[in-house]
Order: C-alpha cells, then structure tokens, then sequence
C-alpha cells in the first residue's frame, strides 16, 4: 500500500510552487506584532485588486456586523484597525495559494471549512488564554495547509491515502504516514518556512498532532486544540470526521472549564457560517 | 378503580429536526466507536457529547 514520498520530493515541489504575493510576504512577517503601517498595507492591497475584493468582502460579512457597507482598505483599516485587516488579508491570500483542482479526489470545500472551524476555534481559545488572537486565528486556519500541499502536489498518492483512511475507519495523520511516509504536520512546516512564517509558528504546525509539554503550554498546544475542537464540533461536513486525542498534559494545562468549552462551542457555531459565506466555502 | 393521568406533552418534530437529530446521532456514534476502537479517550469528546445532546431539539 505504501508509496513514499520523500522528504527531498517535498522540498523539490513546495520550492516549485509559485511564490506568495510580496504583500502577504510582508504581513507573514509582521504576525503577532505591529511591525507594518496601515498606509504601507492599503498601498499594496491598492495593487492587488482581486485581494483587496476578496478582503473587502470579509469585512463587510456578517461575522463583523457592520452596520455601513467598508468601501475601502483605507475604510477597513479605519473601522477594523491593522491587526484585523492584516488577518483577513492574509487569510484571503493564503486560501488563493492552492487553486481548487477538479478530479484529485480532495474535497477542498472539507477542508476549508474544518480550516475556519479552527481558526474560529484557535481565535477564541488564544483570547482566553491571553495569547494573541490573530496568531490564533492565524494557526488554526493554516494547522493542516500541509494535506493541501499534499493533495494537490501529490495528487494520486493522496487519494490513496485517503481511500486508505475511510477503509480503516484512521486519523488521516496515521493513515498518511503509513501511505506516504510523511504526513501534513511536516509538509505543511516545510510550506511555511517556504513562506518565511515564523519559527514559532512553523514548530506549532509541526508538532500540532503530537503536541507535549516540552513545549510549553503555547502555540504548538493551541494548534492542536484548535484541529480537536473543530473536528469536535463537525464542522467540516464530512460525515466520519473523528477527534484526534488531546494528551493530558495539554488538556490540563490549556483546555478551557466545562462550562468555557461549552460557551466556546456554542460561539464558534454562531459565527461559523457568516465566516465560510463571506470566504465562499 | 383506574385514574387518569394527563399525558406528557410530546415534542412534534419536524422532518428537518428529526434529519438533524438523526445526522447529529449518527456522527456521535461513529465518534464513540471510534474511540473505543483505538483506545484514543477524549475529555473533548465528553464535553462535545454533553453539548450536542443538549442543543438537540
């Protein structure tokens, strides 16, 4: 069953891959900080115009609840402030990276939706722990970028793998690693150095289905929980999602009280849909 | 001698709500068998039961 991929093979695709939009680059850069100004960000936005449609739309969606219609980046960076438009901008941008390819086997739609499930999920967790918010937001949605990665360089072993995984009723992690050799956690940090994220970051997606408390109680443990949450609350529309298992450690350390998690969930679900209507997923 | 008692209201679901209850009760059923099967307990998995079964209608 098993069709290596090596890890050569991954570095040689993610180096072809075309490289990100020079603004994205720069906000990449400036995450979890202010190192970028509004005017610098509505300049470049200014050249791109379908990322600043694409970011316009989210702004006006219902998950902010505007009660005037945002016209402009100037306007968004006006009424949203940097931090939020930064988010929206990069979250626009990074789901552009991988083009939506027909007959690979891969529902995109799936898993977009368990993406935002879990940046919904990494944004609320990472307040509560009083972590950054975006950076939350910001590792949840990118926590599995490896499977796309996977799915679209590697299209006919991925399918194998994920005819593999419903087979055995697995975790797609463990059905990846005994298919491919490999699995998401590594190619997607293999992606993200390539994206010149930070090394923070690139650790959190690394070890995010193996998180342990040498890591401190941080950005890897926030990613993982992040993915067991969204898978928790099925959000992804696939009909035998599973919740990967939390280890004790990270739970004790980090998960919200009973009651939190149940306010958690019920706020994720309310913001939910705006959030994939407004990214058309 | 038989009494009569006035009988507990019954909850009239629609065909909508008793699609999602059934959706909602099978996705939890896969998840608990699954569990079981690999041994992977999940505190999240309690607390997600928990909350699914009381938003249900």
């Amino acid at each position: 069953m098993t069709c290596a991929i090596t890890p050569d093979q991954v570095a040689a695709r993610v180096r072809d891959l075309p490289p990100l939009p020079a603004i994205l680059i720069e906000l990449i850069g400036s995450l979890g900080g202010d190192g970028v100004s509004s005017e610098a960000v509505a300049n470049k936005l200014s050249q791109d115009l379908g990322l600043s449609a694409k970011t316009l739309r989210m702004a006006n969606s219902s998950f902010f609840g505007m009660t005037r219609q945002i016209g402009s980046i100037s306007d968004a960076l006006a009424v949203l402030g940097l931090r939020t438009v930064r988010t929206l901008v990069l979250t626009a941008g990074l789901m552009d990276a991988f083009k939506q390819t027909e007959g690979i086997g891969f529902d995109f739609k799936v898993f977009w939706r368990h993406a935002v499930g879990a940046g919904l999920c990494g944004r609320l967790l990472a307040r509560d722990l009083g972590m950054d918010s975006d950076v939350g937001f910001t590792v949840g949605l990118l926590h599995d970028i490896g499977t796309l990665a996977l799915a679209c360089l590697f299209p006919n072993e991925y399918e194998r793998t994920l005819v593999w995984r419903r087979q055995n009723d697995l975790l797609l992690i463990d059905a990846e690693t005994a298919v491919l050799g490999t699995d998401h956690a590594q190619v997607g940090a293999v992606l993200l150095e390539r994206w010149h994220f930070s090394p923070v970051l690139v650790e959190a997606i690394a070890h995010h289905h193996a998180p342990a408390m040498h890591h401190g109680p941080g950005l890897v443990g926030l990613a993982h929980l992040s993915d067991a949450f969204s898978h928790a609350l099925a959000l992804s529309g696939q009909d035998d999602e599973v919740v990967p298992p939390t280890p004790t450690e990270i739970w004790n350390a980090m998960a919200p009280s009973s009651d939190r998690c149940m306010a958690l969930f019920a706020e994720v679900e309310s913001e939910f849909d705006g959030v994939c209507q407004a990214l058309q997923v | 001698m038989s009494e009569t008692y006035p009988s507990e209201p019954v909850a009239v679901l629609s065909e909508a709500q008793q699609a999602k209850q059934e959706q909602v009760r099978l996705e939890l059923e896969h998840r608990f068998r699954h569990c079981l099967r690999s041994g992977c307990i999940s505190p999240l998995l309690h607390l997600m039961i928990r909350y699914k079964m009381r938003s249900l209608p």
